[in-house]
């Protein structure tokens, strides 16, 4: 086999019979009486990186938002490798929430060394090799950075740490073309060790559908399909087709 | 051209600015009464103001103080309100539309002027009506002791205040608007008197509300109309100050704003905070601790701040040095003083979570691997460390120059146990103060639902009053310089083990529901209240 | 050693509407075939090539299998991954290319009616 030759070989198969990294079963929120989550359900295995997809309130980050512990589901159940999520596991995921915002009088490298305290999870030369991968300066003030270097900021504070799961809400929205290159190029490099999970929310298809290799389809808080994007293609259709299918 | 051709030429609106005024009023005009339910609680808000004026001031209080305390009100509420409208200017999503529309500026800002100005009319009436309707309770409820005027005299003092407040409304709009102008350059010095005065008529607070039973000359009929006339005067010229800094100063700073940023230390690079200096941030709750000092850390290392404070210090060291003389006063004007370390912590704390959310900050912070109680503890414990270094710094220097100031002073309190009455007085407010930050905490419950925030609106409200009013029932002005009794040393350890049993208490209850901030950004809740509305319509 | 050769994502033309390591594998047996990437080049590691083109590492993954199989590039442990040596194998790939492009010609042909020797006549005919 291939695998016992090359050492970049070790990727889990991603159709492996490994427990989910997320799962969602019936997934349903009410806010305000309004339905935002309708009976979602879908799973996302170990080492994958997935796509959600869908129209602006189409509820994607109200999902991430469950995931992520901010909220509990009024119904069904959310885990991450089969426990429920919730705020007390934190732990095993970092969160990219979408147009959040880092404390603004801070330095980015205060801001770093505060996050190393911070988190447990934390890698000192994951956190060196990124800031140089992404083009971090630290001696700048968090207020004054550009959308995209905050987006940068935030993305490598994400991926500094350990956790096995990273969920991004929308790490692209209001970012510069030449960031959002390097900001899924460090994802890909995250991504080859084959133990990290990634659940990604993007309107920015083009930029990532080349990444994904499973998507999932949400529109107004229902499942409107979970697809492989490899059997996708082979079946001649794009992310992008797929993508304009189910909401044109 | 005839005077009155000239004034009318003045008023006359173009259509533009007629647009434009109706822009910045229907920010306002939800706020009105217009249909039976918004009557019913703008009723119920009136009898309510009525009620809490009645049990704070109802005996013994002047109607002259009464209406008198009322002008404070009417010009502070304009005051912060005009001050926090122009705050949000600098934040405001529409900002740039807004500065985008083909008119001169002169008139966007007169427009936001008069727009809040027209709200503040409806509120300075609606206290207006408090203050007699406390006035006709009390001549009603009266035993003949002779404290109350007669009707008529109350009708002629309701008369006399009615320009009063018309003159403080604008008067304090326009004053609390220059804030627009004093963002960046030179106008930061602006700040410091704005603070004075937006400082001051507490003080004037404290004053008007001890003059109990007697009626002051400098609060007669006649006096209040002369006062109208000098507000009006001020209110003029307050609008040609605001309307000048504004549009040469204020919009050009505001076209040059970047939202998210601070209008201070616009500066690119991170400054040095001792807190980092030293190297070591530690882990876990202590890293969670020094994210939160860092807020303060950064404020409290800004030139204008510091500026501030060291007026502030200065101030204490000088009235330390002359109050020696009258070490009584010092000490009743110490605990006037104390007021404001008291209620400084419950506001950031009642603030600072909103306000995160509202700038999205709040799900990073939520997302810190930690129970959410210890993330509000952090913010607790830092907010109240911040608070007692800097008011620790003021009281350290009054001390000294009390010392400085002449034997007197020290003589009078190493007498006969007055010393205690200090330690009692600071240790009383500081409970307070961390009973009122506590309570501050609860108001996360109200996001849960809309029944516990009409429970704890009240509440809330009036545990901003504890430490002014509540306070001089528990630290009554005979207790000063004097010994202080067992039984008040017990009602304070009492006090105490309420706070320790409170304050974790609270802080649970607010980690229950804090998230809920995520969905009740002021973004949110006017998209809720705009499909509402819709609703209604159709 | 000798130098890695880099992919920037503008190497490749990919169609998102079929499999893309299918495509990976068409255009660098062409390089290869076309001498583009010389015998003995090494290639970036798949974490390297996934980031650098930007694409699932699991694309890349299956794209160097499908390479090795024929033996077009070999891996050695602990040194990377290689364009072939053996010209006997680069010859072979040629030669399959040479055939596929045969049979998708005379696929055309057949559809218009033509033997593939008729298609190139007919082709060649002058005005």
């Amino acid at each position: 086999m291939a695998d016992m030759r090359n050492p970049d070989f070790n990727i889990p198969n991603v159709a492996a019979a490994k427990a989910p990294a997320i799962r969602c079963v019936d997934v349903t929120l009410r806010v305000k009486k309004k339905i935002v989550l309708d009976g979602v359900s879908f799973e996302i295995p170990v080492g994958s990186l997935a796509g959600l997809l869908g129209p602006n309130g189409a509820g994607k980050s109200s999902l991430m938002r469950i995931l992520t512990g901010m909220f509990p589901p009024d119904g069904g159940r959310a885990e991450l490798f089969c426990a429920p999520a919730g705020p007390e596991r934190l732990g095993v995921l970092s969160f990219l929430p979408d147009r959040g915002q880092l404390p603004p009088h801070l330095g980015a490298g205060e801001w770093l060394r505060l996050a190393a305290g911070l988190y447990p999870d934390w890698s000192e030369a994951r956190m060196e090799e990124l800031i140089v991968k992404l083009d971090v300066d630290r001696g700048q003030r968090i207020g004054s950075m550009s959308r995209g270097q905050e987006a940068r900021l935030q993305l490598l504070t994400c991926l500094s740490r350990q956790a096995p799961i990273i969920i991004l809400d929308e790490p692209f929205a209001g970012v510069d073309m030449v960031s959002r290159e390097s900001i899924a190029q460090a994802v890909v490099g995250e991504l080859a060790d084959g133990e990290r999970t990634f659940l990604i929310a993007t309107h920015d298809i083009r930029e990532m559908e080349n990444l994904f290799d499973r998507i999932v389809l949400i529109g107004e808080g229902r499942m409107l399909g979970c697809h492989d994007v490899e059997t996708l293609r082979a079946n001649g259709r794009s992310v992008e087709s797929c993508y304009r299918d189910v909401f044109a | 051209m005839s005077a009155g051709d000239r004034m009318r030429e003045r008023l006359r609106l173009e259509p533009a600015d007629k647009a434009l005024l109706m822009l910045e009023w229907r920010a306002y005009r939800t706020m009105l009464p217009r249909d039976a339910a918004s009557f019913a609680y703008w009723g119920l808000a009136l009898v309510a103001l009525l009620v809490a004026s009645l049990i704070c001031f109802g005996d013994g209080f002047s109607a002259q103080s009464i209406f008198a305390l009322g002008a404070l009100l009417v010009f502070l509420i304009a005051m912060y309100t005009g001050g926090g409208m122009a705050m949000t200017v600098w934040e405001n999503g529409f900002r740039e539309w807004w500065l985008g529309l083909p008119v001169p500026r002169s008139s966007l800002v007169k427009a936001k002027l008069i727009a809040a100005c027209g709200i503040q009319y409806v509120a300075a009436a609606g206290i207006w009506l408090v203050c007699i309707g406390h006035g006709v309770v009390l001549l009603a409820v009266q035993d003949g002791t002779g404290k109350m005027p007669g009707g008529g005299e109350l009708a002629v003092l309701a008369l006399a205040h009615a320009p009063l407040y018309a003159a403080l409304v604008p008067l304090g709009t326009f004053a609390g608007y220059s804030l627009l102008g004093m963002y960046y350059g030179w106008r930061r010095w602006l700040l410091v008197p704005w603070i004075v005065v937006t400082i001051l008529p507490f003080g004037l607070f404290g004053l008007l509300s001890s003059l109990e039973k007697a009626a002051a000359p400098y609060l007669g009929a006649g006096r209040i109309v002369q006062y109208a006339i000098g507000g009006a005067l001020l209110a003029a010229a307050a609008y040609r100050f605001c309307l000048w800094l504004a549009v040469r100063y204020g919009i050009p700073d505001l076209a040059r704003h970047r939202p998210g940023s601070f209008g201070f230390g616009s500066g690119r690079r991170a400054r040095k905070t001792a807190a980092f200096e030293s190297g070591r941030i530690g882990t876990g709750f202590a890293a969670l601790y020094a994210l939160e000092r860092s807020r303060y850390a950064y404020w409290s290392s800004l030139k204008p701040v510091r500026l501030v404070y060291a007026g502030f210090l200065l101030l204490a060291g000088v009235g330390g040095y002359l109050g020696a003389r009258e070490p009584l006063v010092t000490l009743s004007a110490l605990r006037a003083m104390l007021v404001i370390p008291c209620i400084v912590p419950s506001l950031a704390i009642a603030i600072q979570t909103s306000h995160d959310a509202n700038k999205r900050r709040l799900e990073w912070w939520l997302g810190l691997p930690y129970p959410r109680h210890r993330l509000l503890l952090a913010r607790f414990l830092a907010v109240w460390a911040f608070v007692l270094r800097a008011s620790g710094g003021l009281l350290a220097i009054l001390a000294a120059g009390f010392a400085l100031g002449g034997s007197a002073g020290l003589d009078y309190f190493s007498h006969g146990g007055r010393i205690g009455s200090i330690f009692y007085v600071l240790a009383a407010y500081f409970l307070c103060g961390l009973f009122v930050s506590a309570i501050a905490f609860l108001q996360t419950c109200t996001l849960r639902s809309s029944l516990l925030g009409w429970l704890y609106f009240p509440v809330g409200f009036a545990a901003y009053f504890l430490p002014g009013t509540a306070m001089r029932w528990a630290v009554p002005e005979t207790l000063l310089g004097g010994q202080i009794g067992t039984a008040y040393w017990i009602a304070l350890a009492a006090g105490a083990a309420l706070v320790i049993a409170v304050v974790p208490l609270s802080i649970r209850m607010s980690a229950k529901w804090v998230h809920l901030y995520v969905f009740n950004t002021t973004e949110d809740r006017l998209r809720r209240r705009g499909e509402q509305a819709f609703k209604f319509r159709s | 050693m000798p130098p890695i050769r880099m992919w920037k994502p503008e190497d490749f033309r990919l169609d998102p509407s079929r499999p893309l390591y299918e495509q990976f594998v068409e255009q660098v047996r062409a390089m290869i075939a076309r001498g583009e990437l010389e015998p003995g080049t090494r290639l970036p590691s798949v974490r390297e090539a996934a980031a650098s083109l930007r694409v699932n590492p699991t694309t890349i993954m299956k794209t160097y299998q499908e390479l090795e199989r024929p033996g077009l590039i070999v891996t050695h442990r602990g040194q990377g991954t290689f364009v072939t040596e053996d010209e006997a194998v680069i010859g072979l790939s040629r030669r399959a290319l040479a055939r596929e492009a045969v049979a998708k010609l005379e696929e055309t042909a057949r559809s218009i009616g033509l033997t593939l020797d008729q298609l190139l006549a007919l082709a060649r005919e002058k005005e």
